[in-house]
């Protein structure tokens, strides 16, 4: 059972909706394409991933937050007062912890079908030169956010 | 005595937030990042409840779940799961080993401390 480009947005939109707002207390706003706020050029990126299998890959939930998201999320749930002092390690904790709520909830959409499934734990890595790929094809699995004035983005890939 | 809380999650995030929710509240929040520190630890300071995450390194919740439960002292623990994981089979597991309830993360705090006021005493702080 794969998801169709609609059901991904949908779900990925329904995810972002229940869990960035309720852990972050900040709002989210979906970019719809050509938003100038959408990064043009080659950027850092902090992408956190979760598989999701029934013991074949079914889907990978991409989570890619710009660098100062990371840090003024980070900073907010670890009480740090200044963004730039955030250990790495808790950039990486509160990337992978918000990947795998997300999954959780894409997760959800195979379970209510009846079909059982398993989430990996996240990976989190440091995407230094991303490019968003505007392709089209590509893009339809990919939705871009803006919170607290940050680009961000969720993908959701199907197999 | 103060109610002691044992969370056993390997993201720091969720023991933060968790720390954050029952602050308020007169009790004490103890930490592990696995199952097999959250036993020790549970051995070590008998927690009077234990919030608790599926999918840990080194030993998962379910593993955690069936030692406590194994363990004459610990055995009576109540657990509240926390969890991304929704799967109606992992449910089913956990409740066949007494948890007492299921959380899907994120959490939301109100909903969190009324579980836990069924479980355990929560007087705020004065």
């Amino acid at each position: 059972m794969s998801l169709s480009a609609l059901q991904s947005r949908q779900l990925a939109e329904s995810a972002i909706t229940a869990v960035l707002p309720q852990l972050l207390s900040l709002p989210v706003v979906v970019l719809s394409e050509g938003d100038s706020r959408i990064p043009a050029a080659v950027i850092p990126c902090l992408d956190g991933v979760v598989t999701i299998s029934d013991g074949r890959a079914l889907c990978t939930v991409t989570l890619r937050f710009a660098p100062d998201l990371a840090r003024a999320a980070a900073a907010r749930v670890f009480g740090h007062a200044d963004p730039n002092e955030v250990p790495a390690a808790e950039l990486k904790d509160i990337v992978g912890e918000i990947c795998n709520m997300l999954a959780g909830r894409v997760a959800a959409h195979w379970i209510s079908n009846g079909k059982p499934c398993l989430l990996s734990p996240p990976v989190v890595r440091i995407e230094p030169d991303y490019k968003v790929d505007l392709t089209p094809g590509h893009e339809d699995v990919c939705t871009h956010w803006c919170c607290a004035g940050q680009w961000f983005s969720l993908e959701i890939k199907t197999y | 005595m103060p109610p002691k809380i044992l969370s056993v999650d390997d993201s720091k995030t969720i023991r933060v937030l968790l720390g954050r929710v029952f602050r308020p509240f007169e009790c004490e929040m103890l930490e592990a990042a696995n199952g097999e520190e959250g036993l020790a630890v549970a051995a070590r300071e008998r927690p009077d409840l234990i919030i608790l995450d599926y999918n840990m390194p080194v030993m998962d919740g379910i593993a955690m779940l069936q030692n406590l439960r194994a363990n004459p002292e610990l055995k009576r623990t109540p657990v509240i799961m926390l969890t991304a994981d929704s799967s109606p089979e992992k449910i089913a597991i956990v409740a066949r080993l007494g948890v007492r309830d299921y959380i899907i993360k994120p959490f939301q705090d109100d909903k969190l401390l009324a579980k836990a006021a069924r479980l355990i005493p929560l007087v705020p702080r004065a």
